[in-house]
């Protein structure tokens, strides 16, 4: 698509069976999702960030070549990010992937006028899209949507609105409410570019955590005076496995450790100030094909293991210190 | 002989030529049935003012009985606003008081939140650093050969 692209979707994954058959349920939501937005002409491209390759497995990247439609191809861009970041960024062994981190990666690299960080079980509704389709988005602004759960289970190989619409197949969920609208805020946030980019994205300070590092994002807006809003409709998420809200009850402690890190972190208090090169900026990139982009490994793209001055608590301002070296 | 007037006793009345006759009825212990009318005339007019005086008196009793009640009401009244007025007064007071505990409270509310914050970002900060020692650590071993924590090679 030549004009410039109206919103960005962020994804992160890779080919790891994460939650069960992955690739094939990621491919039938990124399809449904670039098959809703373009035939409502909405300019989009996405930024998918395969985070530290599984070694031994083909890249998703790969994979998602040989099976999304050809047309949808120039829409797609993936950064596979070299595994030496997910080893030395953590301050937590256990934790296996550093999601927000790699959101970050996709969210510096976007070019869209608004960006959509999102997950690879998330669809977007038919009115969701509708609003998309009006251009009515104002910048300055975060945007939250209720995620609706379908039922575990359910068939997600022909989805349509209808199936998604139908109340039968929902899970009952507590709406998301003011001030922060929070809750399950890495499936829908999305803000304007310039927003992203003056909040720096998520949380690369506290790298001991998967799970909380969203709501942080919001207490982080909210600090820095960003409205935050319902979008007014909603989207859906696939049930799986590993989804938080299944898993969280059955997962034992070292396996809760390894898909969310540490849980009772301090993600309402506490917020962040991450360097001005957020989002490995200073990663070097090589081209793998048209495509497809690897983001090599380099120190210089590293922050230090601890930098204290960048943890801050709510409500604070940003301390004029925090960038001096 | 010059009788007294009867009506005027020892005063000149203007009626001297008759009076001889009054003097010789008053010697008998008579009036003219006119002076006894004029008498009486003029005693009903006395009557009828001193009637008139007592109602005033009895009005003026009243009224004096009046506004002694109302004036003992009014002490009463004055007593109750005087004791309402202190306890305003007081209550005023206590709200001060008050007020200046809530302002106090207030204030130190702010400072246990402040502190709580201090608190919670000095705890996050402490679990990046015990993070980093433990990235640290795990490096250390790793590159003296030895497994950088055994309940890692279970996973």
């Amino acid at each position: 698509m030549s004009s410039p692209a109206y919103l960005s979707l962020v994804l992160t994954g890779r080919n790891d069976d994460y939650g069960g058959p992955f690739v094939p349920r990621f491919f039938r939501v990124l399809a449904f999702n670039l098959q809703e937005l373009t035939a409502r002409q909405i300019p989009v491209e996405v930024r998918l960030v395969e985070w530290s390759p599984t070694p031994g497995r083909p890249l998703l990247a790969e994979r998602l070549l040989e099976t999304l439609p050809s047309q949808w191809h120039e829409l797609v861009t993936t950064y596979v990010v070299d595994p030496r970041y997910q080893d030395v960024l953590s301050l937590n062994p256990r934790l296996r992937y550093l999601e927000f981190f790699a959101k970050n990666v996709g969210v510096r690299r976007s070019t869209g006028r608004f960006i959509l960080t999102t997950n690879t079980d998330t669809l977007l509704s038919q009115r969701l899209l509708d609003l998309l389709a009006k251009d009515t988005l104002v910048p300055g602004r975060v945007y939250r949507a209720n995620r609706i759960d379908l039922k575990l289970g359910l068939d997600d190989s022909g989805l349509t609105h209808t199936i998604l619409d139908n109340p039968e197949n929902h899970v009952p969920r507590r709406p998301i409410r003011p001030p922060l609208y929070a809750g399950a805020a890495g499936d829908f946030l999305l803000s304007d570019s310039d927003t992203f980019q003056a909040l720096r994205g998520f949380n690369e300070v506290y790298r001991l955590a998967r799970i909380g590092i969203d709501h942080n994002f919001l207490v982080k807006a909210r600090s820095s005076s960003v409205p935050i809003e319902d979008i007014g409709a909603p989207v859906y998420h696939i049930s799986h496995t590993t989804s938080f809200q299944v898993a969280r009850n059955i997962a034992s402690p070292d396996e809760a450790t390894a898909l969310w890190g540490k849980r009772d972190w301090n993600q309402h208090e506490v917020i962040y100030h991450n360097p001005e090169n957020w989002g490995l900026a200073d990663a070097p990139e090589s081209p793998l094909n048209d495509r497809t982009i690897r983001l090599r490994f380099d120190w210089r793209a590293v922050p230090p293991l601890t930098e204290l001055r960048r943890i801050v608590r709510s409500g604070a301002t940003t301390p004029p210190q925090a960038d001096a070296r | 002989m010059v009788g007294l007037c009867s009506p005027c006793g020892n005063e000149p009345c203007g009626n001297e030529p008759n009076c001889m006759s009054p003097g010789i009825l008053g010697f008998l212990g008579l009036a003219r049935r006119q002076e006894v009318l004029d008498a009486q005339d003029r005693a009903t007019v006395q009557k009828q003012r001193a009637a008139a005086i007592e109602t005033r008196l009895s009005a003026s009793q009243l009224d004096a009985e009046k506004w002694k009640w109302k004036n003992e009401q009014l002490a009463a009244e004055l007593k109750t606003t005087a004791k309402e007025r202190d306890r305003w007064k007081n209550k005023a007071e206590e709200r001060n008081k008050l007020d200046a505990k809530l302002e106090r409270l207030t204030q130190a509310e702010q400072n246990v939140t402040l502190a709580r914050g201090h608190l919670l970002a000095m705890e996050t900060k402490l679990d990046v650093i015990e993070g980093a020692l433990n990235v640290l650590d795990r490096r250390t071993r790793y590159q003296d050969g030895e497994p950088a924590d055994p309940s890692l090679d279970r996973e």
